[in-house]
């Protein structure tokens, strides 16, 4: 049995684990703002059609990446060699924050998770090459920019893992009646990745101004599903100056609005029940305020996205605010999940009896 | 199943599912040969004739689009970009419309072999020059970089080999060649966003792109009956049924109308 404030009960090592631990926390949070950036630069590489303005990869221009000359950053070049140097550099920080979690946490499933974060920044790099390899296919850019969010996902999963509010929250609270708060919090963070995946393959299929407007649909509520209304939409596009589109490109720019309404549906029954039944619980208040705040912003950038004609700085803005949507959707389930006991305190769930999972270092922290 | 058939179970897939990608990604040069097999056509001059024509437009056109070039220190300072710059998307003067690709799509009888003489898309002042242009199936294209800056070179074909090249010396030449026919190649600079060019790829020579007073001229038709089309890259394509006699000169005109 471990005091409040041991170090042990988090599974951490004795020796300078507190101290330890807050550098850990604070590596992964910087790891975390840093990917933030890099999902931002890569928002500004699509949306400035930059993806394959440096032709080769991984070298640039036939130069190694970090000594291509800073003159020759023009145009295209500066957001798609800038994206390729900071995720360099997310590499490094992931592989150091890997190296971190061994060295100083003994929990099994935060080591793991800071391994899948290795892996799955170098899955990154490679669909990045892939993806400017072979023309900036829709499906591999689209798994390059949902990737993105997993990976975030994971490194942010860390940060709040090596947190010393993990340790400060842990109450045995039993789940209080009324709709499960934890099972609503992980539909919405399930609902808001399917709403990132929907707005990944919109994007990379140039659909995302298949419908200018807002909130009308070319005027119509009616949404432009039929051959004649496709025609007719294609005529106010050309003559809007846009691309016209094919009835895939409408369908799926229909999905990312349909998303936007599920999502939005989510965040507002999820954020009611933690504010009205966890309103005692300061973390989980937070938590929904700032899902709420996010989705005002989020649904403005969309909005504007639209209206301003996919402005470069405002679209990149509302991939990142998606990003930050759904981590901190992530961070209020996993807090959930883990302040929260489903039914009964007690109650042993069937995962409960693997070892080193986090509930059995939460019940074995509470004993 | 237990997490470690899970972890090993996602330490195969990843990969399988990038390879996956790759390989549907693949498809490389997939043009069918129906040119390849046809037979080698000459143009007879005692019978050749022309097809003359204007394409005009109607309705008002689009104003032109300013474009900016801060994004590259060289091509602010280019001095024929001094002047306020415009997108070369929709060029009309006094009615006429220029940069559309006029060829005979239909009824030229067997292939014709490509000519000897190469065509050059030139980067000129952060620019394509000419913004349309034909070649035929095996004729050699050369792209230039007369800039003093680093272009990508990146034609989005379908048929063709899809190819994004760079040239980043002024001077530079690069030789393409085109294997399949394909109407059209859209080219662009992803450096420069607004770079853009379009290539028509015709197994024969007759087709022109309409000059500034939107007139073209296809010199050496065989006789015939044939389907001519009238390209353009944002008001789509129109067409017309010509019948061409021996020797004689047939006048064909379109008119783009305003959407």
């Amino acid at each position: 049995m471990h005091s409040e404030s041991s170090p042990e009960r988090f599974g951490m090592r004795p020796i300078r684990a507190y101290a330890t631990r807050r550098r850990l926390h604070r590596f992964a949070i910087f790891t975390s703002l840093w990917i933030f950036a890099l999902i931002f630069l890569g928002g500004m590489v699509k949306s400035t059609n930059s993806g394959l303005s440096v032709p080769d990869w991984p070298n640039t221009y036939g130069h190694f990446m970090f000594f291509f000359p800073w003159k020759d950053m023009v145009g295209g070049i500066f957001w798609e060699h800038s994206h390729r140097m900071v995720a360099s550099v997310a590499g490094l920080l992931t592989f150091a924050l890997t190296a971190f979690v061994y060295l100083v946490d003994d929990r099994r499933w935060v080591r793991r998770l800071s391994m899948w974060a290795s892996v799955a920044v170098l899955a990154q790099g490679v669909l990045g090459g892939l993806t400017v390899l072979l023309y900036l296919p829709t499906w591999v850019s689209s798994s390059h920019g949902t990737l993105a969010q997993l990976y975030l996902c994971m490194v942010v999963t860390i940060a709040v893992a090596t947190s010393e509010r993990w340790k400060d929250d842990i109450e045995p609270i039993t789940e209080r009646p009324g709709r499960s708060l934890r099972r609503l919090a992980l539909a919405t963070t399930i609902t808001i990745f399917c709403q990132l995946v929907i707005g990944a393959v919109m994007r990379h299929s140039e659909a995302g101004l298949a419908v200018p407007d807002f909130p009308t649909m070319f005027g119509s509520w009616v949404p432009p599903l039929s051959a004649a209304r496709l025609e007719s939409a294609n005529r106010e596009l050309i003559a809007m100056d846009l691309a016209p589109v094919t009835m895939w490109q409408m369908v799926a720019h229909l999905m990312h609005r349909l998303g936007a309404l599920a999502v939005t549906t989510m965040i507002l029954w999820t954020s009611t029940v933690a504010l009205r039944r966890y309103r005692d619980i300061p973390v989980l208040r937070r938590n929904a305020l700032m899902l709420l705040a996010l989705l005002v912003v989020q649904l403005t950038l969309g909005i504007l996205t639209i209206l301003t004609q996919k402005q470069p700085e405002i679209t990149s803005l509302h991939v990142v605010t998606g990003a930050a949507t759904l981590v901190t959707s992530l961070i209020l389930t996993v807090r959930v999940r883990y302040l929260v006991a489903s039914g009964a305190a007690g109650a042993p769930a069937r995962r409960d009896a693997r070892a080193g999972s986090p509930r059995k270092e939460m019940e074995e922290a509470m004993t | 199943m237990n997490s470690s058939r899970s972890l090993r179970l996602g330490a195969w897939l990843l990969p399988a599912l990038l390879l996956a990608f790759a390989l549907a990604s693949c498809g490389g040069d997939s043009g069918d040969d129906a040119d390849a097999k046809k037979p080698l056509a000459t143009i007879d001059p005692a019978t050749a004739a022309t097809i003359t024509g204007t394409v005009t437009f109607q309705g008002t056109p689009p104003a032109p689009k300013s474009v900016r070039m801060e994004a590259d220190p060289h091509c602010n300072a280019t001095p024929e970009n001094e002047t306020p710059e415009v997108t070369q998307e929709v060029v009309v003067n006094n009615g006429r419309l220029a940069n559309v690709f006029v060829y005979l799509s239909d009824g030229v009888k067997g292939r014709y072999a490509p000519t000897a003489d190469s065509v050059v898309l030139d980067q000129r002042g952060c620019r394509y020059h000419p913004h349309v242009l034909g070649v035929m199936v095996g004729q050699r294209m050369v792209v230039r970089n007369s800039d003093a800056t680093l272009h990508n070179i990146h034609a989005a074909a379908k048929i063709n080999k899809e190819f994004n090249i760079a040239q980043t010396q002024q001077g530079q030449l690069t030789d393409q060649v085109f294997t399949h026919t394909e109407v059209m190649i859209p080219v662009a600079c992803d450096v420069h966003g607004w770079m853009r060019s379009f290539i028509g790829v015709l197994s024969h020579p007759f087709f022109a792109v309409t000059a500034t007073d939107g007139s073209f001229v296809l010199k050496g038709v065989p006789p015939g009956t044939y389907t001519l089309t009238a390209w353009h890259e944002k008001y789509g394509t129109l067409q017309q049924k010509i019948e061409v006699k021996e020797r004689e000169s047939t006048a064909v005109d379109f008119a783009f109308k305003a959407p």
